[in-house]
């Protein structure tokens, strides 16, 4: 596995871990519940002192295009990787338009966006370096 | 020795050893969750602002326990007036200082994007009731840390592609490097 892919799988893993604890504090609410379980909640319920928030279905949507990613990664199909990347940049749009409303399916919050944001940015970029790395080889050698 | 490889040992960050590349990048992570939990509370769309609570209450501190006069007239009348475009302007900042904190991409860039947002906070906020200003001193220090680190390059994005920049001759591409 070249550096590229093997960044990619990290970015891609870094998704499913997150997703994954996302769903275990999720496990007892709504699938689409609009404010989800809460990952890294404080005790002291300061509103700046937590992290991500998932409902289940936004918690397995993340793991699913993590996965999505990871097998993209693993394989050598970036047409995979690119396909998770959309889809994290779908959830992204997805907390801008629902954050704060009673349509909130994912149950998400303001830091699920540099989330989604970091996970589509990662791998859209990775990817395309991946391409422009194997286009300069195929010039090298043609 | 490639260009890239001569600027990353300028930093110290191949010549330091395990620790401090350990360290650089728990600080630019450490950075990144900071700017992750800002965002997670500025909730669209009124951002508070309807109740009095949120964003809109932390902002209006600015003009009622004033820290810097310019920057209270500048909230007073620009910031309170179009306080919808602003809140969306701060989460997306913040959420996107988040994002590229955490992957290490283009860090130097947003790491000095952050200094720009820390001072903003702490010239709003430092002298609201329960506030300690040295928090926001300790977050315009910490995203300078990381900019003179070029902490990206440590388990993140910009040290996996700098070399592919350093071959590519697009504007991008040599954008990107001096960004990182």
């Amino acid at each position: 596995m070249t550096r590229l892919r093997r960044a990619e799988a990290a970015v891609a893993a870094v998704g499913i871990v997150i997703g994954i604890c996302g769903l275990v504090v999720a496990r007892n609410l709504e699938f689409t519940a609009a404010t989800g379980g809460v990952l890294f909640e404080r005790s002291d319920d300061m509103i700046w002192g937590k992290l991500f928030q998932f409902s289940p279905l936004g918690a397995i949507v993340t793991i699913a295009l993590g996965a999505l990613a990871l097998l993209g990664a693993w394989a050598g199909r970036r047409a995979l990787v690119f396909m998770a990347a959309g889809g994290f940049a779908l959830c992204a749009v997805q907390v801008i338009a629902q954050f704060g409303r009673e349509d909130n399916v994912f149950g998400v919050r303001g830091g699920n966006l540099s989330l989604f944001l970091a996970l589509a940015v990662g791998l859209l970029v990775l990817a395309l370096a991946d391409v422009g790395n194997s286009a300069a080889v195929e010039g090298s050698t043609a | 020795m490639t260009e890239s490889q001569t600027s990353d040992q300028a930093f110290g960050l191949e010549s330091g050893g395990k620790a401090t590349r350990l360290a650089t990048f728990a600080v630019r992570v450490g950075v990144a969750l900071v700017w992750i939990q800002g965002a997670g509370w500025k909730t669209p769309p009124n951002f508070g602002e309807d109740t009095g609570s949120g964003l809109y209450r932390y902002t209006h501190y600015a003009v009622t326990h004033e820290v810097f006069a310019p920057w209270t007239w500048f909230v007073r009348e620009l910031v309170l007036p179009n306080f919808a475009a602003f809140g969306w302007l701060v989460l997306l900042s913040e959420a996107a200082l988040g994002a590229f904190l955490l992957l290490g991409l283009a860090t130097r860039f947003w790491a000095l994007v952050g200094v720009v947002q820390a001072s903003a906070i702490m010239l709003t906020v430092s002298n609201a009731p329960s506030e300690f200003g040295g928090t926001y001193w300790l977050l315009i220090v910490a995203n300078l840390a990381v900019f003179a680190l070029a902490a990206g390059r440590v388990g993140g994005i910009d040290g996996v592609l700098r070399p592919v920049w350093a071959r590519s001759s697009g504007r991008a591409a040599h954008i990107l490097r001096r960004v990182s």
